[in-house]
This record gives structure tokens, C-alpha cells and sequence, in this order.
């Protein structure tokens, strides 16, 4: 699904990533852990294609990203908590309008059926984005993530602003998508929340994958930190 | 193996609707931008209509002045009126492109599987719906100070305004390209081109009043034949057919530069990281 050869990515002279190589399978949800500037959120706009290496190769789906990335990006999609979408439109209308960007015809069961999921009343549907709350937010961006029933899904500190209960309840979410071959990659500084929910982490430090292996505690992870 | 032409018709049709429905998609997104939006609705449609006032005041009682005095004002008023059709389609698909940034939905519009050339059709198609109606507005308020404004241009006020817009288009992708490069901090790019645009384009003045250099680039710009053109009609001489193909043609031109520009810049900015920087 997801295979990247010696990725490298400096900016203004400063190595952000280094020699980073990673194949990640059908099915699997992959947590990236690391402290703040080791480079998670870099390798992750790198796999969407909204940055490019300085040198490496990337292949999402059978398919090199650089010259495929139009149909790729039909299959897949990508949320974080920091975007916010169209401030003065509803939410309804933000999403009819990614909607068609990934042409998607039927895409109110898909929000129906997450909604009810994670218990979240439909009145928000009418609210202007930049009416909504930091959690709401993130929230309505997962919802964006998942109008096209990504194959491959990138999702940067999705729950960071969510109460644990919304929260829980949009990873319960992404493990059973997940059952359907599809690939999640999730950043996320909490690692607990790592640990329950990937069934694989990898742990970035100074641009550089230190650990790659089955969900560890937190205390473990501190070591690779060092 | 031979290809069925039925499947291949079939597959270009599908490929075509999808690409619709993506810029109906952007179409949509960029038309939102405005709804509710007091500060833009302000931008659009308020300081538009009272600068229209006060020019239409002002020509309106030019029965009242000395001759040369009433030709410059409706001269002033013309000029403004028409460099609202260039001007605003360059600011206005700056900034609802740049509120994009600034919320970081430009991560989300570009993973999506749209090319550049649907963003830029989204983009071109809302900023003309907006003006479209913006400029309905003010020759609401212009007929209604200065009747006999559109009466003395007669259907040649379509032609004007149309390739007027088409300038706007063109040079708005050169703004979109710098913003692409520079993120939200260069949100004033469109007011600069555009303030820069109208002096070469001769909305106020004869090509003869700008000196050297300056005078030899407004050749270039498409405007200035335009500008041109609607003065010399105003003072009864006949539409000059070639002025407006001249208009037309660099127009064309400068919207392929634009594009070309838009796409370097793009690909540049996923280089230097602008896009997720914003």
C-alpha cells in the first residue's frame, strides 16, 4: 500500500528527514510518535503529496506519487486538527462541496452512519465552521477524511482537541474501517492512544526512524527519545 | 488488442463529468467564501458603490461646469466604472484564495484529486460570479445618479466589460502564482498588480501621457487598447475593431503565461514547503 525509499527532506539547511524507509501493508493502522520537530508531520504531508522530497522514492497503492498523484488522491484523503475548512459556509455545505471534489453522489449515509457512531447531534451540520470548537473542528475534518472511503488515510493530531469520550469513539471508528484492508497512518503525541489503537508504531527522532515494531508503553518509547 | 471505441467514449465521458463536478465543487467553495461574510461583502459590493456615488455625482453635474471640466469627469467616471470589471476580478480571486491559507483548507483542496486547471476554473468561475453581481449593483446605483451613462455606450458596454474581465482573469493567475509562493503574507498581491496594471492601461488617460519606457509597456498590456477604444467611442469616433482583437489575443496570451506561472509556482511551493507552512 504504502512503500517510501530513502526519503530526505532539509529546509533552509536544516535536515527535517533522513534516509526515512517504510513499507506499510493492507489493513495495517501505523502510529507516528516522536517528539516535537522529529519530523512526523513532514513525512505524512510528504506521503499526500503536498510536499515533495528532496531525493527518495514514494509508491502509494502500486502507483509513484509523483507522477500518479490525481488518482491516487481519489483514494485517499487526509485530516488535521489545525485545518479549519470554509469559515463562513455550514458544515453541510463544506462537505457537499469536498463532496464533489472526490465525486462522491451518495456521501449523506457515510455521515449519517459516522455521526450516529460517534454521538454527534446534527444540528452541528448547520453551524458555520468558524462557529465550531476546537474539537467540533476536528471532528467535522475526520468526517471530510472519510467522505471518499479512503483506501489510505493520513490523519495529523486528528484527536488532539476532542474530549477523550469523541475521541474514543473516532478511533473505534478508524479500527473497524480498518478491517476492510484499508491503511491508516496517525500522528499523534498521545501514545497511549497510539498503543490501543495502531497495530504498528514507529517512532521518528531527529528525522530518523528509530523504532519500528509493535505499540509500546510510554516509558519504553522515553528511551528511544535519548 | 482493439479498443472498443463504445468503452473509450464512455470513459472520456465519465472522465469529463467528474472534472465538472470538481470545479462545481471549487465552484461552490470559493462562492461560499463570501456568504456572510460582512468584511467582503464590504470589499465587493460597499466601497465600490460609494466611490460610484461620488464620481456619478460628479459627472451628473457636469451640465453645470465648463466644458473640458464635464468631459474629464465623465472621463474619471468611466475610467473607475470599468476598472472595477479588471480590478476586482484580481482582487477578489486573491483574496478567497488567500483565506485558504490562512485556515490551511488549501491542504485539504489540494489532496483532493483536482489539477490545477480545475482550481483555476473554480476559482475564475466564482470571482466572475461575484463581480457579475457586484457590478449589477453598482449600475443599479450609476443608472440611477447618471441615467444616461450606459445609454451614450450603447451594447458595446458588454463587449467592454467582458474583455475587461478576461484581463482580470489573466493577471489574477499571475497573482495566484506569487501567493502560491509566498503564502497569506503576500494577501495584498492582487491590489498591488492591479494598482500596477492600471497605469499602463490608460483608464484615465491618453497612451501619449505616459513617458518612455512606461510608454512602451503599455503595448503590451491588453487593457490599455480597451481603455483606449471606450474613450474614443465616448468621444464619437467608431469602435476600432483591431484595438479589441489586439485585446483580445494579448489577453489570451497572458492567461497561458498565468497558467504556466500558477503551475511552476505550485510545484515550487511543494519544494519549499509553502503550502504547509500557511
Amino acid at each position: 500500500m504504502i512503500e517510501l525509499i530513502n526519503i530526505n527532506k532539509s529546509f533552509g539547511g536544516k535536515r527535517i528527514l533522513s534516509n526515512v524507509s517504510l513499507s506499510v501493508r493492507g489493513g495495517e493502522i501505523v502510529g507516528i510518535a516522536g517528539p516535537v520537530g522529529a519530523g512526523k508531520s513532514t513525512l505524512l504531508h510528504i506521503l499526500t503529496g503536498l510536499l515533495e522530497p528532496d531525493s527518495g522514492t514514494i509508491t502509494l497503492l502500486g502507483l509513484p506519487l509523483q507522477s500518479s498523484r490525481q488518482i491516487i488522491a481519489k483514494e485517499m484523503n487526509y485530516a488535521s486538527s489545525s485545518q479549519r475548512l470554509g469559515g463562513y459556509a455550514s458544515v453541510a455545505e463544506n462537505l457537499t462541496t469536498y463532496a464533489d471534489l472526490y465525486g462522491v453522489p451518495h456521501f449523506r449515509p457515510i455521515i449519517t452512519n459516522l455521526w450516529k457512531l460517534c454521538k454527534m447531534p446534527d444540528v452541528l451540520m448547520s453551524k458555520k465552521i468558524y462557529k465550531l470548537s476546537s474539537g467540533e473542528n476536528s471532528f467535522v475534518n475526520f468526517t471530510k477524511a472519510i467522505l471518499n472511503n479512503p483506501r489510505l488515510l493520513f490523519l495529523d493530531e486528528i484527536t488532539a482537541h476532542m474530549d477523550p469520550l469523541l475521541s474514543q469513539r473516532v478511533l473505534t471508528v478508524i479500527k473497524k474501517r480498518n478491517r476492510k484492508t484499508n491503511t491508516t497512518i496517525i500522528i499523534s503525541q498521545n501514545t497511549e492512544e497510539v498503543r490501543r489503537t495502531c497495530t504498528r508504531m514507529i517512532i521518528l527522532y531527529h528525522g530518523k526512524i528509530v523504532y519500528d515494531g509493535k505499540p509500546i508503553q510510554n516509558n519504553k518509547i522515553n528511551t528511544y527519545y535519548a | 488488442m482493439t479498443e472498443n471505441p463504445y468503452r473509450t467514449i464512455k470513459l472520456t465521458l465519465i472522465m469529463h463529468n467528474s472534472s465538472i463536478r470538481r470545479i462545481r465543487g471549487l465552484y461552490l467553495h470559493y462562492l461560499y467564501s463570501i456568504k456572510r461574510n460582512p468584511a467582503r461583502v464590504i470589499e465587493m459590493f460597499v466601497w465600490p458603490a460609494f466611490e460610484i456615488m461620488l464620481f456619478g455625482f460628479l459627472a451628473a453635474s457636469g451640465k453645470n461646469m465648463p466644458t473640458e471640466a464635464a468631459v474629464i469627469s465623465v472621463t474619471i467616471l468611466t475610467g473607475i466604472v470599468y476598472w472595477n470589471c479588471t480590478a476586482r476580478v484580481i482582487q477578489e480571486a486573491v483574496a478567497q484564495f488567500t483565506d485558504d491559507f490562512v485556515s490551511k483548507n488549501i491542504q485539504g483542496i489540494l489532496v483532493a484529486p483536482i489539477s490545477i486547471g480545475e482550481l483555476l476554473i473554480g476559482i475564475t468561475a466564482a470571482s466572475l460570479t461575484k463581480i457579475a453581481i457586484s457590478l449589477t449593483v453598482l449600475g443599479g446605483v450609476l443608472v440611477l445618479i447618471y441615467p444616461s451613462f450606459f445609454s451614450s455606450l450603447g451594447a458595446h458596454a458588454l463587449l467592454w466589460v467582458f474583455q475587461l474581465e478576461l484581463v482580470g482573469v489573466a493577471f489574477s493567475y499571475v497573482a495566484l502564482s506569487v501567493v502560491f509562493l509566498f503564502g497569506e503574507r503576500v494577501s495584498f498581491s492582487g491590489w498591488i498588480i492591479s494598482t500596477v496594471l492600471q497605469i499602463f492601461s490608460l483608464v484615465f488617460y491618453e497612451r501619449s501621457a505616459l513617458p518612455g519606457l512606461l510608454h512602451t509597456v503599455s503595448y503590451a498590456v491588453p487593457s490599455s487598447y480597451i481603455f483606449e477604444s471606450i474613450r474614443a467611442y465616448q468621444y464619437g469616433s467608431p469602435l476600432v475593431t483591431n484595438s479589441h482583437t489586439i485585446a483580445l489575443a494579448l489577453s489570451f496570451a497572458y492567461m497561458m503565461i498565468g497558467f504556466g506561472l500558477v503551475t511552476i509556482s505550485y510545484n515550487w511551493a511543494r519544494k519549499i514547503g509553502t503550502i504547509i507552512k500557511s
